[in-house]
């Protein structure tokens, strides 16, 4: 599922990232394997998620390029 | 006994906004600018230190993330250190993001060049309770570690101190070689290097193993004391970015930052605006027999122009505090993320908000603040419209214009509508521009959301006198040497004395009709009477004309400038009489007309001169200069023109 589908205080980890957006990704940290908090989905177009120790926020355009599976 | 000196060469390395830049100043004791965004750090900056018998030659890198990333300054920096590697690579990393940090750390060990390690921010991590094995990263790393806080005073003589031996013996730093190397060390030592020409595949691939080792490495170095992340601050983070209250709680605040900046600052305003008054009256009384002349150029010039500056120092002061506040409480990057919304919609990306909003302080800050834009295109996009947003400067203007021409009912709704003409023409412009010249996608929003935490007082203290400062040293220099000009323009060259009037009366209106002949007569009346042409379709004349010359040195000279024109600094109450003289003179419609003037066109010399820095192309300053000056001028005219035949 792509990241904003995530529910707020999941855990995930990232399985794959849009390729155009790759190098950017990487940048912020988010490569395949990261494991990500979910803090929050908000209706402002996009989520805050805790990656490495890091909060970041992100718009809904970017967020839905990351795919996540849930941590169980 | 003279020693001989040897010198070192010192790169700092680090990422984005780690306090690299501070400890550089620290260290060199150049005034570099510290801004509190990430990537300020845009050429290298060099400066050298001596200590002890070593000199050593500091250079500071950009900010970087690593060396895989295809950034025009990655790619310079990476340039640097391998085409002239120099002795030590001091690695300054954010002790608070260390994981994050540790990734450059392991690109830097692969060069093969003496490492220092600096934890800084430590405070910060501090208050985040986390802790660092300084030891262990020691030891992982076969280099010496400093943890450092950029804003304690012995910092820059540890580091120093730990440079030199460094320097002195490269080889033997904490050579813990009969210990049994740990996996981890194995696993750092055992990266392979990215090569120029890679594969993405492969290149992505060793992006990937790096940040498992340092997420491994961060694990075993930093010891959370208490919960992994406040939760305070997600708390925080739930009722400030909340779906529903989130924009509401966004527009009262700024609402209440405006609010505070007009109503606050209006007291001390009045009491400097009476000092002023005073001195104006005390240097004329001393001066009184003088030659007309001296007096008023010290009248008019010195006091009036620099005055007319001073007198709003307090509202600029109340601006950057709030400014200030809502920066280091973390704040303005929820804020930009809400605003992002909307200003995706015209064109501009979230993180413009913060340059957007300073803007309205002073455009010059502002403008250096659009460096934590990454996009080119979004840059100059925000930086056309930046002066738009009417900056603190353009206060006393509104602050004689209006009160002259509106009834007291319609000044507070006139103040508001030319503010809000600035903000829905800059989003216009943005939205034009972004159709036009500067098209593409608007880059992505993603920010990092700073802990909440309490302002500290030092830093909001220090950002707003330091502020304050500046726009004084402005009064001081730029407006007072403008001022100066202005009254030498005014003043010469002298009417010859057979065309003054032969009438030698000694009448006021005598008085006046012989002031305005010498005016229309010196170098700025004629410049005025030359650019009148242009100016007439708005109702302006050549005297609101020299005022507009005036204030394009800066925008508060309009008022001192209008102050000389109508030789107003000598009589009782010079406010309410120049401002008697205006109601007079123009047509509220004219008045109108002459503020949207100002608010729109012409940018200061000061903002003129940083675009053109920013923007690394004077031509792009001048045509956004001349632009803006075109779109005023057809905007008063069309007002102007509607407004008489609609009055008729």
């Amino acid at each position: 599922m792509s990241l904003i589908h995530a529910k707020e205080g999941e855990r995930v980890t990232v399985v794959d990232v849009d390729e155009s957006y790759r190098r950017r990704f990487a940048r912020l940290g988010v490569v395949p394997g990261t494991e990500i908090n979910i803090l929050a989905q908000s209706l402002h177009g996009g989520c805050v998620f805790l990656c490495r120790g890091i909060k970041w926020a992100m718009e809904m355009d970017m967020a839905q390029r990351i795919t996540v599976e849930p941590i169980s | 006994m003279k020693r001989s000196v040897k010198s070192i060469r010192v790169a700092l390395a680090g990422n984005p906004n780690c306090g690299k830049s501070t400890l550089f100043n620290h260290l060199t004791g150049l005034r570099q600018h510290i801004g509190n965004y990430a990537g300020v750090t845009v050429e290298q900056m060099k400066g050298t230190c001596l200590y002890r018998d070593i000199e050593f030659q500091f250079v500071d890198l950009p900010g970087l993330s690593g060396f895989w990333s295809s950034s025009e300054e990655e790619r310079a920096a990476k340039d640097y250190l391998t085409r002239e590697p120099p002795d030590i690579i001091m690695n300054v990393l954010d002790s608070a993001r260390l994981e994050k940090n540790l990734f450059l750390t392991l690109e830097l060990k692969e060069l093969g060049i003496p490492l220092l390690l600096v934890c800084n921010m430590i405070d910060q991590a501090n208050t985040m309770e986390l802790h660092i094995d300084e030891d262990k990263l020691s030891r992982l790393f076969h280099a010496p570690v400093l943890c450092t806080d950029g804003h304690c005073g012995t910092t820059s003589v540890r580091i120093l101190e730990a440079l030199y031996s460094l320097a002195v013996d490269k080889g033997s730093v904490r050579s813990d070689s009969d210990e049994p190397a740990d996996e981890l060390t194995r696993r750092i030592n055992s990266l392979k290097c990215m090569e120029e020409g890679e594969s993405e595949e492969s290149i992505m691939e060793k992006v990937r193993d790096r940040y498992r080792l340092a997420g491994q490495l961060s694990e075993a170095i930093v010891r959370h004391e208490g919960s992994p992340v406040s939760s305070l601050s997600d708390r925080l983070d739930g009722i400030f970015l909340h779906r529903i209250w989130g924009i509401p709680l966004f527009l009262g605040m700024m609402y209440l930052v405006f609010q505070l900046t007009f109503t606050l600052g209006d007291w001390p305003m009045s009491w400097l605006e009476m000092f002023f008054e005073k001195m104006a009256d005390r240097v004329g009384a001393l001066f009184a027999a003088e030659d007309s002349l001296f007096r008023s150029f010290l009248i008019d010039g010195v006091i009036g122009g620099c005055g007319g500056v001073i007198v709003f120092l307090p509202n600029i002061l109340f601006l950057f505090l709030a400014i200030a506040l809502l920066e280091d409480s973390g704040y303005m990057a929820r804020a930009a993320f809400l605003a992002h919304r909307f200003l995706s919609r015209i064109g501009l990306p979230g993180k413009s908000f913060i340059p957007l909003m300073i803007g309205f302080g002073c455009s010059v800050p502002a403008i250096m603040a659009t460096r934590t834009l990454e996009n080119r295109r979004d840059r100059l996009t925000a930086m056309f419209v930046i002066p738009l947003m009417s900056c603190g400067a353009r206060v006393p203007i509104y602050a004689l214009l209006i009160p002259a021409f509106f009834p007291i009912e319609w000044r507070a709704p006139v103040l508001w509508f030319v503010y809000m003409t600035g903000i829905v023409l800059a989003a216009l412009l943005a939205l034009f521009l972004k159709k036009t010249v500067f098209r593409g996608h608007v880059s992505p929003f993603v920010m990092e959301l700073p802990v909440w935490h309490i302002p500290s007082w030092k830093t909001v203290g220090l950002q707003t006198l330091g502020k304050a400062w500046l726009y004084l040293r402005k009064a001081g220099t730029v407006i007072l040497g403008f001022s100066f000009l202005l009254w030498l323009a005014a003043a010469f060259p002298r009417l010859p004395q057979e065309k003054l009037s032969d009438r030698s009366s000694d009448t006021a209106e005598a008085m006046i009709e012989c002031h305005e002949r010498q005016l229309e007569y010196s170098t700025i009346g004629r410049l005025g009477h030359f650019i009148e042409p242009v100016l007439k379709p708005m109702g302006a004349d050549w005297k609101i004309g020299t005022a507009f010359l005036g204030a394009f040195g800066a925008k508060e000279v309009f008022v001192a400038q209008l102050g000389i024109i109508y030789k107003v600094a000598d009589s009782e109450n010079k406010d309410e009489s120049l401002r008697s003289i205006l109601t007079r003179h123009y047509s509220p419609l004219t008045g109108t007309c002459i503020i949207l003037f100002c608010l729109i066109g012409m940018p200061c010399m000061a903002t003129f001169a940083m675009i053109a820095r920013e923007s690394l192309s004077w031509r792009f300053a001048l045509l956004q200069w001349t632009a803006l000056t075109v779109l005023a001028w057809l905007i008063a005219v069309c007002v102007q023109q509607v407004g008489i035949r609609f009055l008729n």
